[in-house]
């Protein structure tokens, strides 16, 4: 759709516009200097009557005025309403209790930090389910379908869906069944629902 | 058909999940799998070939494997984390307002394609030994 031209207290282009997208969301930079810009995505919430080039509000609560329509961003509603954008993308309540003693850009340093260990944690218990999938059916092929691979596979299955819908729950339940498995194996040669089913 | 069922699982786990990308990307690895389940159990059956065998004992060779899967996980992960977005935003188009994405049909041929693969594969597997 191109740029917009914006102002920002009569200075032009502070806020540009990168580019369009559909359903009015709109994806814009605010300039911090010649050479640095934060890249926010927002919606259009109200025309401005025409009222090109003047801007409502200060540029760090990311407000601005793109030719005739007023931009809010995702960032400005969710705090404006005692929320946070998560780096996935969701708006969460910040429901922590000591908010009230740290300043909010603490807070929002330890979400980030919080959920990128999340996301590494997630990644590691995934990789490691879908990989002992792979090898159950790896070997179920090479060496004869049995009970026990289904059995295993099913398990599997439970696992990955519990990690999918309650992250945490998931994580440690898979966990501690792949250490029982592997000390099972360990012991007995068999695994746990070879030991069942076989 | 697999991003279909990366968008499916993606939609899903993003409002549980902090790494939806890398779920989906499973989802994904975890269905070529049960295809190439179904391939390997049909070349088993016709041609008597098998995958080989890295260890006699099921755990060493659960262990040899380890590796090898790990870096097809990856692969398929990466793979997807780039095309996320635009997989995504092709089907929002088509399910964003107008079509239920969680619709009966949808999920019922989720499963199927999961499902049924695995059991030709499997029955092809069991007849050939």
């Amino acid at each position: 759709m191109g740029c917009l031209k914006l102002t920002y207290r009569n200075e032009t282009s502070p806020l540009r516009v990168s580019r369009e997208l559909e359903n009015d969301v709109v994806n814009w930079q605010v300039w911090m200097s010649k050479n640095t810009f934060k890249q926010h995505k927002g919606v259009i919430v109200a025309q401005n009557g025409g009222n090109d080039g003047n801007l409502l509000g200060d540029a760090s609560t990311y407000l601005g005025v793109a030719s005739s329509a007023l931009l809010l961003s995702d960032e400005f509603r969710a705090t404006s309403t005692g929320k946070y954008v998560h780096v996935n993308g969701a708006t969460y309540k910040i429901g922590f209790r000591g908010n009230q003693h740290l300043s909010k850009y603490t807070v929002q340093a330890s979400k980030i930090n919080t959920a990128s260990t999340a996301r590494f944690v997630g990644k590691i218990s995934n990789a490691l389910v879908l990989v002992g999938a792979g090898v159950t059916v790896y070997d179920g092929i090479s060496n004869g379908w049995e009970n026990h691979h289904t059995a295993d596979l099913l398990v599997t299955g439970g696992f990955y869906a519990l990690a999918v819908s309650i992250p945490v729950a998931g994580w440690i339940a898979g966990g501690v069944y792949l250490a029982a498995d592997l000390t099972t194996q360990y012991y007995t040669g068999k695994s746990i629902t070879e030991n069942i089913f076989d | 058909m697999y991003n279909f069922v990366y968008y499916f699982i993606y939609s899903f786990a993003k409002k549980k999940n902090p790494a939806p990308e890398s779920y989906s990307a499973g989802a994904v690895l975890l269905m070529i799998i049960f295809h190439l389940a179904m391939i390997f159990g049909v070349i088993k059956f016709y041609l008597s070939w098998s995958l080989p065998n890295l260890h006699e004992d099921y755990l060493p060779n659960k262990l040899l494997l380890l590796p090898f899967f790990f870096v097809v996980y990856w692969m398929i992960s990466n793979y997807y984390e780039k095309r996320s977005e635009k997989i995504c935003a092709r089907y929002d188009e088509i399910y964003g307002k107008k079509r239920k994405l969680y619709s009966p049909k949808n999920i019922l041929i989720l499963i199927a394609s999961y499902i049924i693969p695995l059991l030709i594969g499997i029955k092809f597997v069991n007849m050939a030994v």
